[in-house]
């Protein structure tokens, strides 16, 4: 299954820095408790290094309670990478899965796919997960991807159900009937493949709106909370001190940038690969 | 006996347009036998290859009886369908770049075909497919086998197609145009390919062109499709000789007008 967007993405140096960029947030993220210099939640010293600037010992400073700031942003990754991942993983799951079933079954099971789709798009998703937060409590990191990957299937399932009719409509996939191929049979080989590209783009613009919202979350006190470091709680501690220690915003909001700005810049260039598709490569 | 299929008052409706494509279509087709739909663009070709196999588009509504070896194609649910296309039953389309896979590999398409119909061995059906390739005049089918829908020519694509549909020695193949879109000096190999297959293989044919020339070099048996009916069902020869029906007569005069102007 050698999809000729997939090798023109891979020709592609911008794709490929990318890339790179997540592949090193997610493999800092795997590695924090061997690399970082310090226990994230350790005051050492809550006087002498209370708020200490960048140094060797300290590369990103210290906070108010003398934590290493570089260490509670590797950790930090854990958290917010984590439940970035796990909720895109979810939403681009939940919606591939409803978009093809809704798209290749058509009928009753369309309708109320197409009309869940319509319904819940026009609610804000971040007050909704407040309003829900709100109602139950503090989550844990595990509900906080279910609710973040819960509310996020709805664009993958649209853009999904939306091709998949496209393709469905190919003389190919005609050919295939015609040749006693059954129905899901035909969505396994030639269906899913065919729209896998457009879902990495989905995938990547997921994970893109998700890191934000889990920091947005953290940082109204509503996602993870103290002692874990998070991204977003790492910036709320930092708020009150912005005039006077900036490295404890500058380095978790280069974090969250550097991230989502390769994950929107990889969606950009898979575009621009599946545009190029059907032309020799 | 009963013939291979006998397709009796078949419609099809497009209600969203309010129109009729075919209306009450009668044809019997026996084992073997090579039978050619001759009609111009417009006049449901194409729309009644595909009611024949169940493949309508969802916007067409079809009624009649279509009876393949004693089963009602029509009436059959999804999985006994699937059996009998492929199998018993086989299609080739007219434009081999469209109806092939633009993402898989040409040999993997054609070892897909057994795969669907229960071989689990991916490995001997590979090697059945390259060699069906090889036998439908693919040079080196080991090599092109490897190679991707674009990467082949109009007349190669045409053989995979070909290919795909005779790998399970079906009883009867469709063929709809399957050499309008290919140079003429290809669609001649094509069309001795199809010829050879057929009598090699003593399957059915039924032929659907615009091109009389096409049909009459490999049908014994004619049908003209004229504004969603058979107008005509003759022999070849006698077809051409003597052509009953106005729109019959007109399309024949085509190919001869010298001939029957003198």
């Amino acid at each position: 299954m050698a999809g000729h967007t997939w090798r023109r993405l891979l020709a592609d140096r911008t794709a490929r820095a990318a890339a790179g960029v997540l592949g090193a947030a997610a493999l800092a993220a795997v590695l924090a408790p061997w690399i970082a210099g310090y226990d994230p939640t350790a005051q050492p010293d809550p006087v002498a290094l209370r708020l200490a600037a960048p140094s060797w010992q300290h590369p990103f400073g210290t906070d108010p309670f003398s934590r290493d700031v570089c260490s509670r942003v590797l950790h930090g990754a854990r958290i917010s990478l984590g439940v970035a991942a796990g909720a895109m993983l979810l939403s681009v799951t939940l919606g591939t899965t409803l978009g093809a079933l809704a798209a290749v079954l058509g009928g009753w099971v369309d309708g109320v796919v197409s009309a869940l789709v319509d319904v819940l798009i026009a609610m804000p998703r971040l007050l909704v997960v407040i309003a829900l937060v709100a109602t139950f409590g503090a989550l844990s990191p595990w509900w906080l991807v279910v609710l973040i990957g819960g509310s996020g299937w709805l664009t993958t399932a649209r853009i999904v159900r939306a091709e998949v009719r496209d393709h469905q409509q190919r003389e190919y996939v005609t050919a295939a009937r015609a040749l006693g191929a059954s129905r899901w049979r035909i969505v396994w080989r030639h269906l899913l493949p065919a729209v896998a590209p457009q879902v990495a783009v989905a995938a990547a613009l997921a994970l893109a709106a998700v890191i934000p919202l889990e920091a947005a979350l953290s940082f109204v006190g509503l996602g993870i909370q103290p002692p874990l470091p998070s991204w977003g709680n790492i910036l709320l501690d930092g708020s009150d001190y912005l005039t006077t220690a900036w490295w404890l915003v500058v380095f978790p909001m280069a974090a969250i940038t550097l991230t989502v700005g390769s994950a929107l810049v990889l969606a950009d260039r898979l575009r621009v690969a599946i545009a190029g598709e059907g032309r020799p490569s | 006996m009963n013939p291979l299929l006998s397709v009796q008052d078949l419609h099809v409706d497009a209600p969203g347009e309010g129109r009729s494509i075919l209306r009450g279509v009668h044809l019997t087709l026996d084992a073997g036998e090579t039978v050619g739909v001759l009609g111009t663009s417009g006049s449901g070709k194409t729309t009644l290859a595909l009611a024949l196999l169940n493949l309508l588009p969802p916007a067409l509504r079809a009624r009649g009886r279509v009876e393949f070896e004693g089963h009602d194609l029509r009436t059959l649910n999804h999985a006994a369908l699937c059996a009998v296309r492929g199998r018993r039953c086989a299609m080739v389309f007219q434009e081999p770049l469209t109806a092939l896979n633009p993402r898989q590999r040409v040999g993997a398409q054609v070892a897909e075909v057994a795969t669907a119909h229960g071989e689990h061995d991916a490995a001997r059906a590979m090697r059945s497919a390259i060699d069906l390739l090889g036998r439908t005049g693919l040079t080196d089918p080991g090599e092109r086998a490897q190679r991707f829908p674009h990467q082949l020519s109009g007349g190669e694509r045409q053989r995979v197609l070909l290919a795909m549909a005779l790998l399970l020695d079906p009883a009867l193949l469709i063929a709809d145009e399957p050499t309008s879109a290919l140079d003429v000096t290809v669609q001649a190999q094509v069309l001795q390919l199809l010829r050879e297959q057929q009598r090699a293989r003593g399957m059915a044919l039924l032929l659907v062109s615009h091109d009389l020339g096409v049909l009459a070099t490999t049908c014994r048996r004619l049908l003209v499709l004229h504004g969603g009916r058979i107008v005509e069902d003759a022999p070849t020869p006698q077809l051409l000789a003597a052509p009953v029906h106005p729109h019959a007569r007109a399309l024949v005069d085509t190919v001869r007008p010298a001939e029957r102007r003198a």
